[in-house]
């Protein structure tokens, strides 16, 4: 197990090297003197050309990539020229919005997809099995950022059942007391039940439009899963032997379905984390998506640079969790 | 159930595909004579009309008919996704049957080469590099294309280490063919059947980042019609006035579309390997 | 034109008001918030029988519009239009320098505990650091915990709303001043017993004086650039002698003087960004490398202010708590919640809801539907200018007749409903129509195809495709950009928007080239032809103030490169005369025709600010920098 993850490590370092170089290029060739923004738009030419070189950014490419990775080296990823804070600080701030975000998603897609999924397989061919098949062929083709909107506007403006779509907690309400920044877990554990209903409330309508393109591939590879474990061998023995119904399904089939479930939710939560942009600015969503895309807007380089870094890093972390996990449950994976 | 009644079934959902998006490629190739209006005919005599006879489906903030602009889209919508999957493959294709038929240093310094670009989202990347190109419909074919690059390499690459074992490979080689001829000829071909199924997927995933950039202001230039600017455009109507036909409209274009892709490419799927596993 | 002319007479010596465009107004245009940014004034509407029908002719184009269908009937008592506060004359002529001494009276309301007023925000709060600001919510925190040296005297109109009148100038932290015969010096006495927020210490004149220099000397520059050197307390570049021009004589008492007279020196001296802070705080945590504290004061607020600074939630919310001993009695309300919500469709909804008191984008579609839900919606018309700048010393608009010929094929009267749904003024040159001086008889350009096509055919255009630069993000711009496209494509103009991000297109509207020391060549605004905003005109409604704001040769926000040595001299000559003297008005008038001659812009619109308000809220404060005073707002539970 230890000289697994050990290989694994290594094998992410060039990769993170990588990461590092795209972030920083993609930055670097975004339009807009950074030197400039910084300084103010009424700073004089010689006041710019003072912070261009008090950034390095008057050095060869080279030599600013290496002065980059030096801040990085020391946790320094610059300062937002948007908000005034250091880009990390910003970062850490928002970023636990975004992870409750992608964890209900996926939750919600998972409680959605595995149960359908394995009803599908054992009803293949019958009503529930095309239905499945809409279901998950629509999840597809539904661009989610829309989904919101209709969301919002079905569940908001016309039905009045959501809570408005102002990020996580109602408007006034003060965030809960907590270690984690996980408003809903925040407050349960410190028993703060109006504030744990509010953050439930608000986390729906996102959620449910996260999470819902997740459903389709996910039921998709348990339905196969379950295909495949139900005309194997030991389903027959166990027939044989006299199991029937809810146990028989749920030791074997789960069981041999998990190791696909889990890669593809780690890739889901993995694309989810980038893909949360959309989606957060449609729900006011105080997370990194849309701290990312205010940035953009004011083409804020340092905070540009950081959430690119930041998602690609997760990203890549995320499969190396996956991997280990599959490695537990899976022992042929580490054999390989 | 027999083999045979599951082919015809696939059939017939690859038959219902087809037509679906033949229709919308119908659209954009007749969108002239579809369309009935002017999909940039400003007009304040007819600013937020909700659908009518007059206009199927309604008009929008200066008076744009909405129909037509939907019927429009499709031109660009369409020819972003189409060009952007060509450009994926043509080079993507050759990477993958080159290093997959290789192998050794070229092809794990690729595949780690391409791990850096998937490790970033794709639309975070698609609009990061967008934003340093600049809007523009080339460089939107060039960024969403770029984005699917990877998935081709691999999945050329998985598809020619495959054949490269199989016996015909073994042959050709045998007889004295070049490396060249026997990429070409023997291997390059048995690869056509999952492309074209990862293509219709992959299109759809192309209409899905063109309209989700287009939604945030990146793209297709003003005052162009693209249904993901145009989703867009009919936020604020649609939840404060309650004038939804503006952003629901191309919404359901996008879906629909994407739907038909999805339709084929799964029975394409299902028809070239009936247990396969599934590409992504 | 009529409409105009109407203001002109009622508005006789302007609705001249404070603030100034400091430091924290120099970011014309920014993204999220036209209206308010830059140096917002709102010009108060004069409201007479003829300006009542104007509205009314105004409510029937919006009922025959098919937004409205039959549900929703526009009650006409919704549609509040800010009555005039007329002022006299302005402060400096005829020896003398301003108004009588006069200190702000309590504000007498009785404070209630749990109650908070919630505003939309549309982005994050990129700096509480008054002096340091570039936009308007930073602004509008600033003008809410930190005091200034002067504010005016407020009456109350029939909709309840405090109207700042220019004309009475009242001591905040300065509780009366004296000038000397030739206006080119002040004495203030400052109030006694002030006591900034978090430390209780003392405001005394160190701290006024050394909040001055901590604007014209800090590093960045960025906290004087503007409202000192306007008020000639010194030139351009020449910062270092602050220390001369600013004398303190005991710890209540100190001296401004200025090189010579200007017509609004205490207008400018009441601007929200002119603030004073507390230095013993702040003289304790600079250090070499930030020696005026910008670092600690991204995080914390040192002012006299009725709120002070509770929490900040970056991207989330600020929270602002009520001062109980504000030497003017406490607010009304004891917090002030600054919420962000991105989309402006969503704070409407939220407004109709009641689930917010303020909004501060409001798309203008949606006003109609908010007036039916009982959602207070005023629009005020201010300076507030969208102007497509034609860069004159670049080809192809280096040709006059080109220039023209646009100017030409613009839809001016369309817009104003087609675009802006009734919630503009057509404007048309460059003074606004609400500042004094504006000429309503001034050549303007009319939408003239045939004239346009004479233009053009005489210009030297080949047919070149014209890029159009906005920044995307700004409300508006886009619509304009396609009606400006579409116009001009009628007289076989090629024109292809190229939209910007806001960060992008700023960069481009203020790039220089460093190694050039003449303003004019170190521009290098690589577009040459760009819509913008004045998300105002000024914040002192004044033309002296605007055109050196934005039209002189080495103007901060002039971009376009335009100079005509003819304007030059009668914009100088006009400096030298008091606003009384009618030769003034005649010059400015006459710098408006030859600008229309030269075309260097076309002047598109005059945007009205739109402000939208829960029923529950009372009175607010109006002032020409559009900043929400929320000392002054009343919420009834």
């Amino acid at each position: 197990m230890g000289s697994f993850l050990l290989r694994r490590l290594v094998a992410l370092i060039p990769i993170l090297i990588g990461v590092t170089m795209v972030a920083f290029l993609v930055s670097r060739g975004l339009p807009g003197d950074p030197a400039r923004l910084i300084a103010g738009m009424q700073a004089s030419g010689g006041e710019v050309e003072a912070i261009r070189a008090s950034l390095g950014l008057d050095k060869p490419l080279y030599h600013q990539y290496w002065i980059y990775m030096q801040g990085l080296a020391q946790g320094d990823l610059g300062e937002s020229i948007r908000t005034g804070f250091s880009v990390v600080e910003d970062i850490q701030n928002r970023l636990p919005a975004t992870v409750e975000m992608v964890i209900f998603a996926i939750i919600f897609a998972l409680a959605v997809a595995l149960p359908l999924g394995v009803w599908a397989a054992v009803r293949k061919g019958k009503l529930i099995d095309k239905f499945c098949r809409i279901i998950s062929t629509m999840g597809v083709a539904i661009p989610d950022f829309w989904a919101a909107l209709i969301l919002v506007m079905i569940f908001f403006v016309f039905l009045g059942w959501a809570p408005p779509p102002v990020g996580r907690l109602d408007l006034g309400a003060v965030a809960p007391d907590g270690p984690t920044g996980f408003y809903i877990f925040d407050s349960l554990v410190s028993g703060q039940w109006a504030t744990f209903r509010n953050a439930v409330a608000h986390v729906i309508l996102p959620m449910v439009s996260l999470g819902f393109p997740a459903i389709a591939p996910i039921m998709r590879l348990t339905r196969n899963a379950t295909l495949s474990v139900l005309n194997s061998d030991y389903i027959a023995f166990g027939r044989a032997a006299g199991l029937r119904g809810a146990p028989l399904y749920l030791k074997y089939v789960l069981r041999n379905s998990l190791p696909g479930a889990i890669t593809m939710t780690g890739l889901i939560s993995g694309y989810m984390i980038g893909g949360a942009v959309l989606i957060e600015r449609v729900f006011s969503w105080p997370g990194v998506g849309l701290y990312a895309y205010n940035s953009l807007e004011r083409t804020d380089h340092a905070a540009i640079q950081g959430i690119v870094l930041l998602s690609a890093i997760t990203y890549l972390l995320v499969f190396l969790v996956v991997d280990l996990v599959q490695s537990m449950v899976d022992p042929r994976v580490r054999l390989k | 159930m027999t083999a045979g009644s599951a082919l015809r079934k696939w059939d017939r959902r690859l038959l219902l595909g087809v037509i679906m998006f033949g229709m919308m490629v119908g659209v954009a190739l007749f969108a002239p004579w579809i369309a009935r209006n002017d999909p940039l005919a400003i007009d304040f005599g007819t600013q937020f009309l909700p659908p009518s006879a007059e206009h199927w489906f309604g008009t929008g903030k200066l008076g744009f008919d909405i129909f037509a602009r939907v019927v429009y889209a499709a031109r660009y919508d369409l020819v972003i996704a189409i060009s952007a999957v060509a450009f994926s493959i043509v080079v993507g294709g050759p990477v993958g049957l080159i290093v997959g038929y290789l192998g050794g240093r070229v092809d794990s310094l690729t595949m780690r080469g391409l791990d850096i670009i998937q490790a970033f989202p794709a639309f975070i990347l698609a609009v990061g590099v967008l934003s340093a190109l600049g809007e523009g419909v080339f460089n939107l074919i060039l960024v969403v294309g770029f984005v699917g690059v990877p998935t081709f390499v691999r999945l050329v690459r998985a598809e020619v280490r495959s054949l490269r074992e199989h016996s015909y490979v073994e042959a050709g080689r045998a007889v004295g063919n070049s490396r060249r001829q026997i990429i070409l000829r023997y291997i390059a071909p048995g690869t056509v059947g999952t492309v074209v199924t990862q293509a219709a997927i992959s299109c759809g995933w192309a209409i899905l980042l063109t309209a989700a950039l287009g939604f945030i202001g990146l793209g297709v230039p003003l005052p162009e019609p693209e249904w993901g600017a145009m989703i867009s455009e009919g936020v604020e109507e649609m939840v404060i006035g309650g004038r939804w036909w503006i952003s629901v409209f191309p919404g359901m274009a996008i879906a629909v579309t994407i739907f038909s892709l999805s339709l084929i490419g799964e029975s394409i799927a299902d028809l070239v390997e009936p247990t396969r596993r599934k590409s992504r | 034109m009529r409409k105009i002319s109407v203001w002109i007479t009622m508005l006789l010596a302007l609705a001249l008001v404070a603030a100034a465009c400091g430091g924290d107004a120099d970011e014309p245009g920014e993204p999220d918030t036209p209206a308010t940014t830059a140096a917002p004034t709102a010009t108060t509407e004069a409201m007479d029988d003829e300006e009542a029908m104007d509205d009314e002719e105004a409510m029937d184009d919006e009922e025959e519009m098919p937004i409205d269908e039959e549900e929703m009937p526009i009650d006409e008592e919704e549609v509040t239009t800010t009555a005039a506060v007329v002022g006299e004359e302005l402060a400096g002529g005829a020896g003398v320098c301003a108004p009588p001494s006069e200190a702000a009276p309590p504000r007498g309301v009785a404070p209630v505990d749990g109650l908070t007023i919630i505003k939309a925000y549309s982005g994050d709060v990129p700096n509480i650091d008054p002096r340091l600001n570039f936009e308007a919510r930073g602004s509008e925190l600033a003008a809410n915990m930190y005091d200034q040296l002067i504010t005016f005297h407020l009456e109350e109109n029939e909709d309840g709303v405090l109207l700042a009148d220019s004309t009475r100038p009242q001591g905040l932290l300065a509780e009366g001043w004296e000038f000397n015969d030739d206006c080119t010096s002040v004495t203030f006495t400052l109030r006694q017993g002030v006591k900034f927020n978090h430390t209780g210490n003392e405001m005394t004149a160190q701290d006024v004086k050394w909040s001055f220099r901590r604007a014209a000397l800090h590093q960045d520059r960025v906290g004087g650039w503007f409202d000192h050197a306007v008020i000639a307390l010194y030139d351009y570049g020449n910062e270092e002698t602050i220390d001369d021009v600013i004398t303190v004589i005991d710890d209540y008492t100190i001296r401004f003087d200025f090189l010579y007279p200007t017509p609004f020196p205490l207008h400018v001296l009441s601007n929200a960004g002119v603030t004073v802070y507390d230095s013993a705080v702040l003289s304790t945590k600079g250090t070499t490398s930030d020696p005026w504290a910008r670092e600690f004061l991204q995080t914390t607020d040192t002012g006299t202010g009725p709120f002070y600074l509770e929490s900040i939630e970056p991207g989330v919310q600020v929270t602002l708590r009520r001062n109980d001993d504000y030497f003017l009695g406490p607010a009304q309300a004891e917090r002030v919640i600054l919420r962000v919500i991105p989309d402006a469709a969503q704070q409407a909804a939220l407004l109709s809801a009641g689930e917010i008191d303020f909004a501060e984008a409001v798309p203008v579609t949606a006003i109609p539907e908010l007036r039916s839900q009982g959602v207070k919606v005023t629009t005020v018309g201010g300076n507030n200018q969208a102007v497509m700048y034609m860069n004159p010393t670049r080809s192809p608009f280096d040709d006059a007749n080109l220039r023209k010929a646009i100017s030409y094929a613009y839809p001016y009267d369309e817009v104003l409903e087609g675009v802006y749904f009734g919630a503009a003024s057509r404007g048309g040159g460059p003074i606004p129509s609400t500042t004094p001086t504006f000429d309503p008889d001034a050549p303007f350009y009319t939408y003239d195809l045939d004239k346009a096509r004479e233009h053009l055919e005489a210009s030297s255009y080949d047919g070149q495709t014209l890029q159009l630069y906005i920044d995307g993000t700004l409300a508006f711009a886009p619509e304009l950009a396609i009606v400006v496209q579409a116009s001009l494509a009628q007289i076989g103009i090629d024109v292809e928007i190229v939209r910007l991000s806001a960060g992008d297109f700023q960069e481009n509207v203020f790039a220089e080239d460093g190694t050039k020391t003449d303003p004019l060549e170190a521009r290098i605004n690589p577009m040459d032809f760009f819509l913008f905003y004045f998300g105002s005109g000024s914040w002192v409604n004044e033309p002296q103030y605007h055109m050196e704001l934005f039209w002189e040769v080495d103007a901060y926000a002039m971009r376009s490169n335009y100079s005509n040595t003819l304007v030059t001299e009668k914009l100088e000559a006009a400096k030298l005369l008091s606003p009384a003297e009618p030769e003034r008005t005649q010059l400015y008038e006459e710098v408006q025709a030859l600008m229309l001659e030269d075309a260097p812009a076309v002047w598109l619109a005059e945007p009205h600010l739109i402000v939208a308000s829960s029923q529950s809220i009372g009175g607010f404060i109006w002032r020409p920098d559009q900043i929400n005073r929320y000392y002054y707002v009343t919420k009834s539970s």
